[in-house]
């Protein structure tokens, strides 16, 4: 059984985020892969050595601050897991917050949970618009489709990105680099959501997590059709 | 704004020309501004209270076709003068977008100001929903002489009165309906304080944050109802018993949606407000007609179709949930586009509960139209709809025909972003048009 866990469901949940969970746990079940969903929140008690996949959105300001000494009570058992290989997916917000901290446009700097290396600085510019990353998975390169919105730009100090920026901002605008990731964390800024129109990142998750939860798979391939015309849409309109 | 219905040229044009002609014409006007603002609802609103006024003989200008940013308020105000400048004037109702109101209200000082509700619209025009209403609240402050109509099963909204010292007239729906489909998991918004961030606990729920809330913390909690409606019934068309602690009146509107109810209790506290006879009030509602794509009907060989206005999460499941009121066969036509005006992104479909219409018998097809048709076919797709119902269809009036010329279904319900809305609804009526000559 694959325990899919996504966290804060209430607070985190801006934008379609919940696109992500849903295009899990429904490539699983097309195939018959056992899996189950928990919901976890504010005060409420997870042990992360029982997930095999974490889900962590993005939320405004207010919601993220409401959660942050929450998510850092929990830091040791989830930096634990993290080294065990949990699988993680960190969008945005969620993304910010695993790194060492984000700095504020007045300089104040708040702590992240540094379980990861990069860190995030307020921009008065919103970095806003369709994106297409370059992602390497297994030796094969995918063009990744989503969009971005985020006022921070975010500095990987030796984080390995998630993919390359072919059309769009990135992490900061500079380096073309989107995201980062970390064994088998994968953080990006890109919403759409991420997931549904990228099956095969989805499917790369699926098997991560089947190996953490000791699921020997018969992988079957889906019928991608609705997905790649919804990934086409895009390529051709941007590229 | 060009280029799509909503007429906002000659706004643009006065302003270049004349940049306080906002404040200049709102002056001349023989008594006063009412204003409607919120995320949900606004035009059906400002169109009830017009409807309310011009029935009690008001004069009154009002920016019906929901262009509403700055530039729009101003092209109502234009529009209504006469060649010489003669303005005969009593009342402007109009909406104002949230994310123009503290510029609107720079040149205007209404005397009332209606809130209606905040829900998660389109973030990557307005920003954060937590920064849209706090300047919405600032921009409160700069009118110390309005009266606020709030909405006081919405949290969000109670916030910018509670945060300023207007007077306030609070409207809300006094107890738990009982026929409200609540089976849909719908995006709450806030379901924390917004004063002290702690937990709001809810002695009943209605949609989204909207029902009966305290703060487990501090004092925050829905305040008592200067208007309320209860015996609400929305199974069909719309009826309520309205007490606003004079009398106690009922109420009908030709219309479904509990959402229509807080528009017409909305724009029942402004007429009372403003000492309008029930009869009045009555009769202005019952006869009202929803506006342009606003749930609007039409019948082509006998056989309904609605078209429906869709912005943002909240706004479409109450469309999904209406559908679910009607048990006839029915097509499903939902068209995405993601020009400025609907939004960039449209992350925000996956928000939507189209898991609630995955096993509907009763439902053929499911016709994806408009810039981001496939994306909409994904979304239905995850949603668990069979694929075998869910087809693309891009080029517009294929797509209409397709879902309202179909023998084997009785009803087609259309939804549709913004900027699809009109081309949509043009091709129905000339459609209607064609069937009632090829009839004679």
């Amino acid at each position: 059984m694959i325990t899919v866990c996504h966290l804060y469901p209430d607070l985190l949940n801006l934008y379609g985020d919940r696109g992500n969970v849903i295009a899990f746990l429904q490539r699983c079940r097309w195939r018959n892969i056992p899996v189950r969903l928990i919901e976890s929140s504010v005060n409420e008690d997870i042990d992360f050595n029982q997930v095999d996949f974490l889900f962590l959105g993005g939320g405004s300001d207010t919601e993220q601050n409401i959660i942050s000494k929450d998510l850092a009570a929990r830091k040791a058992s989830l930096a634990e897991a993290v080294e065990n290989g949990l699988v993680v997916l960190a969008i945005c917000g969620g993304y910010q917050l695993l790194g060492k901290y984000y700095k504020t446009l007045d300089g104040q700097e708040i702590p992240g949970l540094g379980i990861m290396n990069h860190y995030t600085v307020a921009g008065k510019k919103r970095f806003t618009g369709n994106i297409i990353v370059q992602l390497n998975l297994d030796g094969n390169d995918y063009k990744i489709v989503g969009f971005e919105n985020h006022s921070g730009r975010t500095f990987l100090d030796g984080v390995q990105p998630f993919g390359k920026v072919i059309y769009g901002y990135g992490n900061n605008g500079n380096d073309c680099t989107e995201g980062a990731v970390y064994k088998n964390i994968f953080c990006s800024y890109l919403h759409g959501p991420l997931l549904p129109k990228n099956p095969e990142l989805t499917d790369h998750l699926i098997k991560l997590a089947s190996k953490r939860s000791r699921i020997d798979l018969d992988f079957q391939i889906l019928n991608d059709d609705f997905e790649i015309l919804a990934k086409e849409c895009m390529l051709n309109r941007l590229l | 704004m060009l280029g799509h219905k909503g007429s906002s040229l000659p706004g643009l044009l006065a302003l270049k020309i004349y940049p306080d002609i906002l404040k200049v014409l709102s002056s001349k006007l023989k008594r006063g501004i009412i204003a409607v603002t919120g995320t949900n609802g606004k035009t059906t609103t400002n169109n009830m209270i017009a409807d309310i006024m011009r029935f009690n003989n008001y004069k009154v200008i009002c920016n019906k076709d929901g262009s509403n940013m700055i530039s729009g308020v101003t092209t109502a105000f234009v529009l209504s003068a006469s060649f010489t400048g003669a303005f005969d004037y009593e009342y402007a109702v109009l909406e104002i977008d949230e994310a123009s109101f503290s510029k609107v209200t720079d040149y205007i000082q209404p005397e009332i100001v209606v809130v209606n509700n905040f829900f998660r619209d389109q973030l990557d025009r307005y920003g954060e929903l937590d920064k849209t209403i706090s300047v919405i609240q600032r921009a409160v402050k700069k009118l110390k002489n309005t009266l606020l109509v709030i909405n006081a099963d919405d949290p969000l909204a109670v916030q910018v009165a509670f945060l300023n010292s207007n007077r306030t007239i609070y409207f809300g729906i006094a107890e738990k309906i009982t026929n409200e489909n609540n089976t849909v998991q719908q995006t709450r918004e806030a379901r924390f304080c917004p004063l002290c961030k702690n937990r709001l606990r809810y002695d009943f729920y209605h949609y989204s944050q909207l029902g009966s809330y305290s703060c487990i913390n501090c004092d925050f909690r829905r305040p008592n109802l200067n208007i309320s409606a209860s015996e609400v019934n929305t199974s069909d068309k719309i009826s309520a018993q309205i007490f606003d602690e004079k009398e106690n009146f009922n109420i009908e509107l030709n219309m479904t949606g509990l959402y229509n109810l807080y528009n017409a209790l909305a724009a029942s506290a402004v007429a009372r407000l403003k000492n309008i006879e029930i009869s009045v009030i009555q009769k202005a509602l019952f006869e009202y007609k929803t506006a342009d794509g606003r749930m609007e009907a039409f019948v082509l060989n006998g056989k309904p179709i609605f078209l429906n206005l869709v912005k943002n999460p909240t706004g479409f499941n109450e469309g999904i949930m209406i559908l679910e009121a009607f048990k006839e066969i029915k097509n499903i036509f939902i068209a995405v586009n993601d020009n400025d005006a609907d939004g960039l992104d449209i992350s925000w479909l996956w928000d939507v509960d189209f898991e609630f219409l995955a096993d509907k018998d009763n439902i053929s097809n499911f016709i994806c139209s408009g810039k981001r048709a496939e994306e909409m076919a994904l979304r239905l797709k995850y949603a668990g709809v069979p694929v075998k119902k869910i087809k693309v269809i891009k080029d517009l009036k294929q797509a209409v025909d397709t879902t309202i010329i179909d023998n084997k279904k009785e009803i087609s319900c259309l939804f549709a972003t913004y900027t699809v809305l009109w081309p949509v609804r043009r091709y129905i009526k000339a459609s209607l048009k064609n069937s009632k000559i090829k009839n004679c």
